[in-house]
Formats: structure tokens, C-alpha cells, sequence
């Protein structure tokens, strides 16, 4: 399908469609569905072959109830990366929902909404993970839930830049003028213009859903064990870093990889391969690195390769050109 | 200038009155309250649980709760831990010095090797070097802090056996200051890693779109040496987005101390923190919430001061 239009969507498209952006795609894909598939079982206690170090038997070696680590970080990884998956898709619907509704009503309505997400980033999300991880019993669905509540406000800033700049755009003062409600305007052409940058936003929440997950589970307030998942594979490896390394090596390399394989297609191909006009997007320290469309200090100089503002569609041409 | 103080003091007040609010409101929706942890299951009675909750004031409707707690802050009472039975603002600040020693190293480590290694990477752009330098960073970046803390352990005392891996101080040598050092070297640099690495990568961008600018050229021009242009011209104007980065990244450095403080068992707010949400001591995880609000809203403020000192375009609003 040739590309036209939003340019956003174009750059994304292509790089998610190159060999290396299948490549990634594929790997999540197969990280999955594989372990529904293979005869695994990760809870199989076997008091003959307690923390044995990686062999043919075992690939990954076992803990120490005799468990197969291989069998364990497979289906925890479908429990990570399901987790992360249903986290970024509530937070990128709440994100959505306040952006546009904020971009597109403006006034009192945008204010409050951004005092919202204001409030939203000042607080620090792990801390309210915790609290609510805590008063909830701890399981998938609440996790998916608290992580994408307290992850939405990135979304909610991007679309809602992207929203305040289509606005002024010709066609949708023609839609307006010819009657069409907010929620049409919203929807059938804001929405589908937003798609590059709300792919891109998606990809950089999941790997933040990843490590909100991994430490949540790491310090015991997420998934409990015998369920295994990256992060409390993690938690009980501490107990015996000292005796078996491997226990800690294993699902600790699991999520690095992840997450850089998720960073490369943010950069927009193989690692080899860095462009010259680089940075965070994908950043999991501060989800606002770029207050591009900050209302308190209109002149503050956005910083122009921060994560939103690389996604902009003019920073997209920018990298073809370079890459 | 004190219009603006005035102003951002008054939003920052506010923030920080709703944030603490929010958190005692949600705790107090919580199912299963302190005095199911205080008994313990072997003398748990619903009787029992009445009189800790009547005791505690945990019965009274939510609004008079709010209400008496507020009027109590006001008051300079900031609740009696249930866990500690001593002032929870006493059991907070005993660990306040730990993790203030801990984050503000990290914090000034992360600064100083996140801008330099952005800087440098700037400097020979498209180089072997820069390669390595940023491709590291986003390594660095993907790897979660519990991970790194943990390898660095397997790694220092582990195999080489030459740091410690936990702790503030050997026991009985507290006062030996070259083992407290040793003893911060892994936690701080764990935490600053990937604060380091985003600077880095942050730093360098910011650096090249500023070389890429005229007046640049022109102090080129006009002789100045690459090492002028690139600490003197280019940073001074770089500085600006890399502050409010840095100036966000303080409050990160909270959650930070959560997980950092777990894995090498320092005794600081983090690992309070964690206990806390345990045990259900909402006055402690109270005060923990005012203390993590100020932090923030006070770092917030700091990088927009810096910013307007900086850039004085930023004034005009």
C-alpha cells in the first residue's frame, strides 16, 4: 500500500516492516504463543536435580526445587509480556481518551485535564503501584490495570499536541463547518492521522509495562509465586545469587534483550546501524523528557530530539535522510 | 521574579496536597486494614480488629479521618507509626540520611558521567567511539536496575571479591570510613546507571543540534578552539533541555531508591517504604508520601529556576 499522508505513520510502518522490525515483532510474537504450545512445565518439582547448573537436561540449568529455568522463563515471559501488552493498551486508550478530549475542547476542559496528567507525572508511579498493588490481592489483572493507570499521561501529552496541530488543519475546519459533532471529528479524522505517533508511543509504553511489571514482581507486590514471571524469577534468584548465578543471569538477559530489541526499532533498525539524530525514545526514566508542548513556559526551547518530538512527522524525514 | 515563586509555591503546595489526599484516601479503601497485620493470624478475632480499628480511629466515617489528620499536620503531628509505636516522622528521617547519601551521589555521578559521555560521543560524531558510547547507553538503559544491581554483586563479590555486597558498614566497624565508601560504591553506581545513560544519550543530541547552529559556525570562524566551542559556546546553550531532564530525573531517583535499597539491603526510605506497604503502617507510608511529594515538586521548581537563570527567554510567558 503506498504511503501518503501522515508521515508518521509512513516512518513507523517502514521500520516496523523492514526485515529487522519483523524480526522483533516476530520474536515477541513467537515469546507469546510458544510456551501454550510446548509441552512445558514450569512448576514440575524434581528434588533429584536441585539448583544444577546449565547441562543438556537442563539449558538453563534449575532452582531450587528442582524446577527447569527454561521451561519457567518461557511461560514467565508470556506472563511479562501479556501483562506489559494489556497495561499499554489501557494506557494508550486512557491516553487517547484525555489527550484528544483535552487538544480537541481546550479552555477549562483542556486545563483541568492537564493539571490531571501534571499530577499524574509528578507522582512517582512506582510508589503508587505499590500502594494499590498492595491493597488489591496480586494477580495479572490488577497489574495490567495499576500499570496502565499510572502510564497514560506520555499518551495523553502526545495526542494531545498532535490533536491541538490537526485542529487548525483545513480539512478539519471543513468537517466542523459542515457539521460534523467533536466525537466524529475525533474519530474519523484525528484518530487515523494519530496512528503513526500513537504505534510509536505504544511501543515505548510496552517496554516501560515490561520493567513496571519486572520490578513490581521483583519486590514481591506483583504476580506471586509458584507463577513465574521475568521479575519474581529475579526475586527468587537473589536468595541464591551467590550459589547459582544462573538463576539471576537467565531472566535478567531475557528483559535486556526485549528491551533493546524494542529500543532499536524506536531508533529505526539494527543495532549496527544508530542515525545520527538519536535519543530516548525508548526511555523508561522520566516519561515527559520533552515537555514539547509544556503550557507554562512557551518559550522554553523544546528540545528537539527528545521522545515526542522525534516522533513528529518532520523529525521522520530527518532520519530517512540520515539512516 | 517573586511573582513567580509566589505562584509556582502556591501550584507546588497545592500538588502536594492533593497527592497526599489521594494517598490517604486509597489507603484507606484498602481491604484488610493494619489490624489484621498487627494481631496476626493467631490472634486475629473480628472483635479484636473492631477495638485496634476503634483504637487507631480507623471506624470513623472517611471525611471526619481527613479531617483530623489534616488538622493534626497542621499541628506538627504527623501520626504514630503502628508498627514502631513511635512518631512516624521520627522513623522516616532516622532513614532519610541513608538514602539522601545514596540518591544525592547518584545523582551527582549521573550528571557528571551522563553529560561527559554525551559530550564526547557529540564530539566525534559517527566515530567508532560514539558507537560504542551510545549503543551502550541504550544497553544500559534496557537493563532493569534490580538486574544490574544483581550482576554488579555476582561480579564485584562474588567472582572478583573485592566489593562488598550489602549494607551500610561492616558490622562493628560503622565508624571506618574507607569501608562505608566501599560499601556505597555498588548501590550508587547501580542506581545511576541508567539515569547516566538516558543523560547521555539525551545530552548528545542536545549537543548536536546546537553544533549544527550558526553561531556555532561563526565562533568556529572566528578561531575558537574545538574544545571553546564545544564546552564554552555549545554546552552553555545545550544546558537548558539537559537541566529539565536532570531536574525530572531527581524524582526518579525515589522509585529508584526503592529497588536499589532491596537489593543491597540499605537501610534507607526505600526499603521502609516496601516494609510499610506491607504492614499496612499508613501513618509512616503518609509521612514517606509528603517527603517523596516534596522531593519532586522542589526538584520541579529547582530546574525551572535554573532554567530561567539560564535562558532568560524563558521569562516572558
Amino acid at each position: 500500500m503506498s504511503c501518503y499522508g501522515a508521515s508518521g505513520f509512513c516512518d513507523i510502518r517502514r521500520r516496523l516492516g523492514s526485515r529487522w522490525g519483523r524480526a522483533v515483532l516476530g520474536g515477541l510474537l513467537l515469546l507469546l504463543t510458544l510456551p501454550s504450545l510446548l509441552p512445558l512445565d514450569p512448576y514440575r518439582v524434581d528434588l533429584e536435580a536441585i539448583l544444577i547448573a546449565p547441562d543438556a537436561a537442563h539449558w538453563l540449568g534449575t532452582d531450587e526445587t528442582g524446577r527447569d529455568l527454561l521451561a519457567r522463563l518461557l511461560v514467565g515471559g508470556r506472563a511479562t509480556l501479556g501483562i506489559a501488552l494489556g497495561a499499554t493498551l489501557v494506557a494508550m486508550a486512557l491516553g487517547t481518551l484525555v489527550g484528544a478530549l483535552a487538544g480537541y475542547r481546550r479552555g477549562v476542559t483542556d486545563a483541568l485535564l492537564m493539571r490531571l496528567v501534571d499530577f499524574g507525572l509528578a507522582f512517582p508511579s512506582l510508589f503508587a503501584v505499590l500502594l494499590v498493588a498492595s491493597l488489591v490481592p496480586p494477580g495479572p489483572v490488577p497489574l495490567v490495570l495499576v500499570i496502565g493507570a499510572t502510564s497514560w499521561m506520555a499518551a495523553a501529552r502526545l495526542v494531545r499536541a498532535s490533536v491541538r496541530q490537526l485542529h487548525g488543519a483545513v480539512y478539519t475546519e471543513a468537517a466542523r463547518s459542515l457539521g460534523a459533532s467533536a466525537g466524529r471529528v475525533i474519530r474519523r479524522h484525528h484518530l487515523p492521522n494519530l496512528a503513526g505517533v500513537l504505534v510509536v508511543i505504544g511501543l515505548v509504553q510496552f517496554s516501560r509495562s515490561i520493567l513496571a511489571e519486572a520490578t513490581v514482581s521483583f519486590l514481591g507486590f506483583g504476580v506471586q509465586p509458584p507463577a513465574p514471571t521475568w521479575g519474581n524469577l529475579l526475586m527468587g534468584a537473589q536468595t541464591s545469587v551467590f550459589t547459582a548465578p544462573w538463576l539471576a543471569l537467565a531472566p535478567g538477559l531475557a528483559i535486556t534483550l526485549t528491551l533493546t530489541a524494542l529500543a532499536s526499532l524506536g531508533i529505526g533498525g539494527p543495532p549496527s546501524r544508530l542515525p545520527h539524530l538519536v535519543t530516548d525514545t525508548h526511555h523508561h526514566a522520566h516519561p515527559e523528557s520533552a515537555p514539547e508542548d509544556s503550557h507554562h513556559l512557551p518559550l522554553r526551547p523544546a528540545p528537539r530530539l527528545a521522545a515526542p518530538a522525534d516522533l513528529a512527522p518532520a523529525a521522520g524525514a530527518a532520519r530517512r535522510a540520515a539512516g | 521574579m517573586i511573582a513567580f515563586l509566589l505562584r509556582r509555591s502556591v501550584e507546588l503546595l497545592l500538588t502536594l496536597g492533593v497527592l497526599v489526599l489521594v494517598v490517604f484516601v486509597v489507603l484507606r479503601l484498602a481491604p484488610g486494614g493494619p489490624a489484621q497485620v498487627l494481631l496476626g493470624p493467631d490472634r486475629y478475632t473480628p472483635a479484636l480488629e473492631a477495638r485496634v480499628n476503634h483504637v487507631l480511629g480507623l471506624d470513623r466515617s472517611l471525611p471526619e479521618q481527613v479531617g483530623r489528620w489534616v488538622r493534626s499536620v497542621f499541628a506538627g503531628e504527623l501520626g504514630v507509626s503502628y508498627f514502631h509505636r513511635r512518631p512516624a516522622s521520627e522513623v522516616v528521617l532516622e532513614r532519610l540520611g541513608a538514602t539522601l547519601l545514596l540518591g544525592g551521589l547518584a545523582f551527582a555521578l549521573s550528571l557528571a558521567a551522563g553529560v561527559s559521555v554525551g559530550v564526547l560521543a557529540a564530539a566525534r560524531q559517527g566515530s567508532r567511539l560514539d558507537r560504542l558510547l551510545s549503543h551502550g547507553a541504550v544497553a544500559v538503559i534496557a537493563t532493569p536496575s534490580f538486574w544490574l544491581g544483581i550482576g554488579l554483586i555476582l561480579l564485584c563479590s562474588v567472582w572478583l571479591g573485592i566489593l562488598p555486597s550489602a549494607g551500610l558498614a561492616p558490622v562493628g566497624r560503622e565508624g571506618d570510613l574507607g569501608a562505608r565508601l566501599r560499601h556505597l560504591i555498588l548501590p550508587v553506581v547501580t542506581m545511576a546507571a541508567s539515569h547516566a545513560a538516558s543523560l547521555a544519550l539525551y545530552t548528545r543530541s542536545a549537543v548536536l543540534s546546537v553544533l549544527a547552529s550558526d553561531f556555532v559556525r561563526t565562533a568556529r570562524a572566528m578561531g575558537a578552539s574545538t574544545r571553546r566551542v564545544l564546552w564554552r559556546h555549545t554546552l552553555s546553550a545545550a544546558a537548558v533541555p539537559i537541566i529539565t531532564v536532570a531536574g525530572l530525573t531527581l524524582a526518579h531517583f525515589l522509585e529508584g531508591s526503592i529497588v536499589v535499597e532491596t537489593v543491597f539491603g540499605w537501610p534507607g526510605i526505600g526499603q521502609l517504604t516496601t516494609a510499610s506497604v506491607a504492614r499496612r503502617d499508613y501513618p509512616v507510608l503518609l509521612v514517606i508520601s509528603l517527603w517523596a511529594g516534596i522531593v519532586v515538586v522542589t526538584a520541579n521548581l529547582m530546574a525551572d529556576l535554573l532554567t530561567r537563570w539560564m535562558d532568560p527567554r524563558t521569562v516572558e510567558e
